[in-house]
């Protein structure tokens, strides 16, 4: 039933631990994710609403699709995993990537479409994840490092507003920056 | 079925948040790139953003301005950054703090007093702000942000004597201001 990119978090054995509550997510487009809350409390927004009580049956997110929605519980669930395992303070985005055993994993998962990358973007704003927020920010900075203007519109399909002689004035009044 | 999500269906924020993870050199010549970018790049906002950002990313600030004055004032400008140290050469001339400021009086006496980070305090002397027919010599002392193009004038102070100046700042990176 369930689409081949999606993964369930339910298991019978997690059923069986009391101490595991679960909650339930729904996409925009209608489809259900059981997690466990405390990987769902990864997002600030459902930890508000968790927290404020609201969090009768399903919490509704109209602002994220199905296929959206997996890939950031897949990132929950991992760095949430991972702070488990190990002390606090390795969980940190910042943190120095030689030490980090996350970095790997991370740049995988933000190997995607450009459209998917945005959606999460938008995803982790609207659910107030920071870690995914900085991860995808940065990873789309990267993707515009060492660009010219004229590559980073092509890129990412911007239309260019100005008109030659527009262009031209403040390419000369940050001349600096071309250099 | 839906349209593809672009960089331009991001709202100012999220634009915000990742045009200032870019070094400084990209970030400037993204201003080239469409005029909402130029308008965003250009506001205190993205700066305290960029600043704070990289104060968690690296261990030295980006900028510092250093003054030492000789026969006549010079500036010089350091920073962790090699390609940044070069930039901000061109960035604060004399005259161009000046035009800022407003003060295009010849007679003025205009000089950098003191810096602290990415800021610096200039002096006006001579500025004559009586209006009862008497001269009033002043001094009007500036705390100018030459990368942000803000700048601040301090009440005037009369001009006998030569009182100390020093420059004391801390970044309050979560206000907005």
């Amino acid at each position: 039933m369930a689409s081949s990119s999606t993964s369930v978090v339910v298991s019978n054995k997690e059923k069986e631990n009391k101490n595991t509550k679960k909650v339930t997510l729904k996409s925009s487009d209608g489809e259900s994710f059981e997690v466990d809350e405390s990987v769902a409390m990864e997002s600030q927004t459902i930890k508000h609403i968790i927290e404020d009580g609201c969090a009768n049956n399903e919490i509704p997110l109209p602002n994220v699709t199905s296929g959206i929605l997996s890939r950031v519980i897949e990132y929950c669930k991992k760095h949430k995993e991972a702070a488990g395992e190990s002390e606090p303070s390795v969980t940190s985005y910042t943190s120095n990537s030689t030490t980090n055993p996350l970095t790997e994993w991370d740049t995988e998962f933000v190997k995607v479409d450009q459209n998917t990358l945005f959606d999460l973007i938008l995803a982790a704003n609207y659910l107030d994840i920071k870690g995914l927020l900085d991860l995808t920010c940065k990873t789309v900075a990267d993707m515009m490092k060492g660009k010219t203007p004229q590559e980073i519109r092509e890129t990412f399909h911007i239309k260019n507003d100005y008109t030659p002689e527009e262009e031209a004035e403040v390419r000369k009044e940050n001349q600096w920056a071309f250099e | 079925m839906q349209m593809a999500t672009t960089m331009d269906d991001l709202p100012d924020g999220l634009q915000v948040e990742i045009l200032h993870r870019l070094p400084l050199k990209s970030a400037f010549q993204c201003k080239s790139v469409k005029k909402r970018w130029y308008y965003l790049i250009s506001t205190s906002h993205f700066v305290s953003c960029f600043v704070s950002h990289r104060e968690k990313v690296e261990v030295n600030r980006p900028f510092t301005f250093i003054y030492r004055k000789l026969c006549k004032t010079r500036l010089f400008f350091v920073s962790s950054n090699e390609i940044e140290f070069k930039c901000f050469k061109s960035l604060a001339s004399k005259n161009m703090i000046q035009e800022l400021v407003g003060q295009h009086n010849e007679s003025i006496d205009f000089s950098v007093q003191a810096s602290c980070n990415e800021m610096l305090l200039c002096c006006a002397n001579n500025v004559d702000v009586g209006d009862d027919g008497v001269s009033h010599p002043m001094s009007i002392y500036y705390v100018i942000n030459p990368i942000t193009m803000q700048w601040l004038a301090l009440p005037p102070v009369p001009q006998w004597g030569r009182p100390l100046v020093g420059f004391i700042c801390f970044y309050d990176n979560d206000s907005n201001s």
